[in-house]
């Protein structure tokens, strides 16, 4: 049962002053604090504000804006409960726009860094960047010398160790967090049959080889993924708050784990402009280069669509996060042979094929589940009925 | 001598001017001439006076009338060819030599021009201290003789009954604003100060027919309410002693303000470089031949004075000046390692003369903790109270300003203080910012606490020569005179703009020498922060935002009577390690919520004061962030955030991982629309854009 405390026009008011109230800072039915600020009082001039007596809930406001108001008036009533937290303030987390990218800071040094660098003896050449363009920061020294000088760490005495985020570990954090924020994401699953794809490139492998490219299925998820971007092109697009934007180009991402953890996303730009040697010599190219640390910021800009092959480290099915601010992206779950029934003129059989599950992740602001369906049913085509 | 009478007849003005002193009058004419013959035949041609200003012309008037300056509250407002004045009202001969040879000691160690003189004394009359600039001697002038109705009507000091002061000026110097800005002033309040106009018909080679019609102010004062007008020949001994006599006593009579226009002639050029080349020779024949020298040896000779008596004068006087030529040359050059003392006042070392300090008088220091109410105020309540509680503490404080009165202020920031503390404390002024400052300058001076208020920033401009000028007394004069006064100036953007009400500009008044300046951001600092300015000792300026006057992130629990903000301290508003955001004013609010947007670890500095400003706490936050973004509402180019900039350029460069960035207003004015408005001012987005970029980086 609560009690009531009432709100008063304080007393000390000087002498014929004409008060009103002026404006409610807080509704009927809303949590206050002690000495919150309730409502304002104007004098002539000045603005008086009426702190709140108690911590509790706003019950009644018993005289209304632009009322006259007398020394020791009542203006309302707080009802008093247990108390408790106030509700925690609310976040306004508006996206940010997109920020100009400077160009030239890969290879530059910052004074802090020069110094950093100059104290513990390091090379820069052994440091991965996690600035603009791959810029070393501080922060990236500073957790180079931190993890380099704690090779084992020590074994947890009370059971759990704190593992300090690397500057990528933290940006990871933030796109992702930032991603689910701003997009619904939804997931539709097909299962592709690679059949087709298996025959080709066990034709063409020797001769990719021949000319120094190894021929990967990801080079043919990349140009099947462009051929099905092209025939649904809502998928390649980017959510904005009055349109959609849809991109004529196929600038395709992949994205690739990194041994010391993390992953990056290197961009195939015009896919769908380029032949499977082309693809695959590209991928191999940013792979390499990735795992090297070598790559430049232009190698990671501009994504129109992502793909994730997820499956390479045994996954079946995942619902990966949207690479902001594109429309989707493309999980491939593990390639495996799998029984299959299919149906024939003499009747069902089961056949073995090498299968994986293909899953189309995207903002449902900007997508339906139809859309998706559609373009994984391309996708999937595409890939069971490969041909150059 | 008797005031009563006005003296009409010859046979009258004999009568009047018997009463004079005429040997003090031959002997200090004799000396002042002495010491032009020996800076224009000497000095300026061996080049130890490089710049020399000569009185000849111009003695007699001036030596009359600092024979009656007999009050130990008299004051003078001068200017620079007002060395004969000085001498009779006891400069030090020595001192008035030095000063020309850019000795050290005297008026101003060796800083200013040596006939730009001053007069600290405590038992005789002051000599207020001057400026080069033509026209500013005149609103100080007002002031001291407000300060003296004060001091005799309010506080009670009975020796300024009778006093008043004579502002001195030539024929160029009734054109300027401070003149008339003064003359309002002076015959709307009946005020004992008197205009002392040697009109010698050229300012340096103008004519005085380009600075009033037909080149005499009297005659077109004629009809001016509540002024005396006077006008006579500066040159003729019994004519300018009487004439004087009557101007000086009608305005000790307390009858109001009086003017006198005296005749004399330049026999030089306006200073030791200018020939003269415009004067037609035959103007300047005539001009020797009326040497108000001449005309005082013949008036005295024989008959008042036998000759050899009057070589005798001359010839001490001569001696005289050679003897203190002498000294003036042994001092030594004034010390280049003191050269930047006495820019703000120094503990335990008033100046001689101005402010509260110098009169004897300390306040109490007050305290750093705050014992907050518990209801919060808004900005403008806090700084209502705390002139409140000053003015109940401080009866030497007035505040004053357009509208302060029964208006309370435009922004009703002074609402109620008239009727609580009287007219005379709290009043309206006439629409001079220049006679506000000016006036604020003379009260200063006279040992009170003016705290006057400029309507909004914009309008600070007719005022901006007196208030550089103020924050200067004390360098310019090596400590022999301050000004500490407080002025409280509303500016900055509020719902929507103009080019007029919502300037900040704040960058000018750090840029001014002399003056501490505060931009509280909240009720708490600003209370604190007024009542530092109230009990301290240096010029201040005092900038309240528009936007936060009534503001609710500004609003706090006023944080008692007692309580003091030292200057130069700034305050983390939040921690963070990511990012250093320094700011000020109005900005912070956009600041934090810009922060909030960005969701990253930001650490935000308020500065709270720009003059001082705490730079160790912004090297601090560097250091621990390693990148810095300035957001400010004063325009960008030269804003307080350059040297922000570049003192963590010069002094935090190691500690550097991005470039500094500045975010400000672009170089426009304030427009009127919202939408423009909006437009340019930093915005919660562009800050929070700024500082994912920064970090980013």
């Amino acid at each position: 049962m609560a009690e009531f405390v009432d709100i008063r026009m304080p007393e000390d008011q000087e002498e014929g002053v004409e008060a009103v109230v002026g404006r409610w800072l807080k509704q009927a039915g809303e949590t206050v604090a002690e000495y919150e600020p309730l409502l304002e009082i104007n004098t002539d001039m000045v603005v008086v504000e009426i702190p709140s007596p108690a911590s509790g809930t706003l019950a009644e406001r018993t005289l209304d804006e632009g009322a006259e108001v007398q020394p020791g008036q009542l203006l309302g009533r707080i009802a008093v409960d247990g108390g408790g937290p106030p509700a925690p303030t609310q976040v306004d987390s508006a996206p940010l726009e997109t920020l100009p990218r400077p160009e030239m800071t890969a290879r530059r040094l910052s004074p802090a860094v020069r110094r950093a660098l100059k104290e513990h003896g390091l090379s820069p050449d052994s440091i991965t960047g996690s600035g603009r363009g791959g810029r070393i920061t501080y922060q990236d020294v500073v957790g180079h010398v931190e993890s380099a000088s704690t090779p084992s760490p020590p074994e947890p005495a009370d059971g759990f160790e704190r593992r300090p985020h690397t500057p990528m570990r933290r940006s990871i954090a933030r796109h992702m967090l930032q991603s689910v924020q701003t997009a619904p994401h939804v997931t539709a699953v097909f299962e592709a049959d690679f059949s087709t794809v298996a025959a080709d490139r066990e034709a063409c492998k020797a001769e990719f080889e021949q000319r120094g490219v190894k021929l990967t299925y990801t080079a043919y998820l990349v140009a099947a993924a462009a051929q099905a971007l092209q025939a649904v092109p809502e998928v390649n697009s980017q959510w904005e708050d009055d349109a959609l934007r849809l991109f004529a180009d196929c600038h395709i991402g992949v994205a690739v784990a990194l041994e010391q953890g993390g992953l990056v996303v290197p961009v195939i730009r015009d896919a769908q402009k380029l032949s499977l040697f082309e693809i695959a010599s590209r991928l191999q190219e940013l792979t390499g280069r990735a795992r090297q640390g070598k790559l430049e910021s232009a190698d990671l800009e501009g994504g129109t669509f992502t793909i994730t092959p997820h499956g390479v480290s045994g996954s079946l099915i995942a619902t990966p996060i949207i690479h902001q601010p594109q429309s989707a992206i493309l999980g491939v779950g593990k390639l495996e042979k799998r029984l299959r029934v299919e149906e024939g003129p003499g009747g069902d059989s089961i056949v073995i094929r090498p299968l994986a599950y293909v899953t189309l992740t995207i903002d449902h602001r900007a997508l339906d589940g139809f859309t998706a369906n559609l373009f994984l049913q391309h996708f999937t085509q595409g890939l069971e009925e490969w041909a150059e | 001598m008797s005031s009563s009478k006005i003296p009409q007849t010859r046979e009258r003005l004999e009568e009047a001017s018997a009463g004079f002193d005429w040997s003090r009058v031959a002997r200090a004419v004799l000396t002042s001439r002495a010491i032009d013959d020996l800076e224009e035949r000497r000095l300026v041609p061996e080049r130890k006076v490089l710049y020399q200003f000569s009185a000849r012309g111009h003695e007699l008037a001036q030596v009359l009338l600092g024979c009656l300056l007999d009050r130990p509250r008299d004051a003078a407002s001068a200017y620079y060819r007002s060395r004969p004045l000085l001498l009779t009202l006891g400069v030090p001969l020595e001192d008035a030599l030095a000063a020309p040879l850019m000795r050290s000691g005297g008026y101003s160690d060796g800083r200013d021009i040596g006939v730009v003189c001053n007069l600290p004394r405590r038992d005789g009359p002051v000599v207020l201290p001057m400026a080069g600039d033509v026209g500013s001697q005149f609103t100080p002038a007002a002031g001291w003789a407000q300060g003296l109705c004060y001091r005799r009507d309010v506080l009670g000091q009975q020796d300024c009954e009778g006093a008043i002061v004579v502002a001195l000026g030539g024929d160029g110097a009734v054109a300027t604003n401070g003149f008339w800005s003064a003359l309002n002033i002076a015959t709307t309040l009946e005020l004992p100060l008197l205009f002392f106009i040697e009109d010698n018909a050229y300012g340096i080679s103008v004519p005085s027919r380009l600075q009033t019609p037909d080149g005499d102010i009297a005659a077109n004062l004629a009809s001016f309410g509540n002024l005396r007008v006077l006008a006579g020949d500066g040159t003729d001994p019994v004519e300018a002693s009487s004439r004087i006599f009557e101007a000086v006593a009608h305005v000790r009579a307390g009858r109001g303000p009086a003017l006198l226009r005296l005749r004399v002639p330049r026999l030089c050029g306006h200073s030791g470089q200018d020939t003269q080349a415009y004067k037609d020779p035959g103007l300047i024949e005539r001009e020797q031949q009326s040497d108000p020298l001449e005309r005082l040896r013949s008036h005295l000779v024989p008959e008042r004075l036998s000759k050899s008596e009057w070589e005798r004068l001359a010839s001490e006087a001569a001696a005289a000046v050679e003897e203190a030529l002498e000294a003036a040359l042994a001092r030594p050059e004034p010390d280049p390692a003191r050269v930047r003392r006495y820019l703000y006042a120094e503990p335990g070392r008033p100046a001689s003369r101005g402010g509260l300090e110098a009169a004897g008088i300390s306040l109490p220091e007050g305290s750093a903790q705050p014992s907050p109410e518990p209801a919060r105020i808004n900005l403008l309540t806090a700084v209502r109270r705390t002139l409140e509680s000053e003015l109940a503490a401080n009866p030497r404080m007035l505040v004053f300003g357009e509208d302060v009165g029964p208006k309370g202020g435009v922004h009703a920031a002074t609402m109620g203080l008239q009727k609580k503390f009287g007219e005379a404390r709290v009043f309206d002024t006439s629409l001079s910012e220049e006679g506000i400052i000016g006036r604020a300058v003379g009260l200063a001076l006279s040992g009170l606490l003016p705290v006057p208020e400029i309507q909004f920033r914009k309008y600070a401009d007719p005022a901006a020569e007196q208030l550089r000028n103020c924050g200067t007394i004390r360098w310019r004069t090596a400590n022999r005179f301050a000004a500490p006064l407080v002025i409280r100036m509303p500016g900055g953007f509020f719902k929507c703009g103009d080019p007029w009400h919502s300037v900040s500009a704040e960058v000018d008044f750090v840029h001014a020498i002399g003056w501490r300046v505060a931009m509280p951001s909240n009720a708490e600092d600003a209370v604190g922060l007024l009542r530092t300015a109230l009990r301290g000792s240096d010029p201040t300026l005092f900038f309240e935002h528009r936007a936060l006057l009534d503001a609710g992130w500004a609003r706090r629990p006023y944080p008692g009577d007692d309580y003091v903000l030292p200057f130069g301290r700034a305050r983390v508003i939040q921690p963070g390690d990511r990012l250093t955001v320094v700011s000020w004013g109005a900005m912070l609010e956009r600041v934090q919520q810009a922060a909030q947007q960005a969701g990253e670890s930001i650490e935000i500095l308020d500065l709270r004061t720009l003059a001082p400003w705490d730079r160790e706490a912004v090297l601090a936050s560097l250091a621990k962030t390693r990148r810095c973004l300035i957001v400010h509402e004063d325009t960008l180019t030269a804003g307080f955030g350059a040297e922000i900039s570049a003192t963590l350029m010069s002094d935090g460069f190691f500690d550097l991982d991005a470039p500094v960035k500045r975010l400000a207003v672009p170089d426009v004015p304030i427009p009127h629309n919202i939408g423009l408005m909006e437009a340019i001012l930093p915005s919660v987005e562009s800050i929070a854009r700024h500082m994912r970029e920064l970090i980013e980086f």
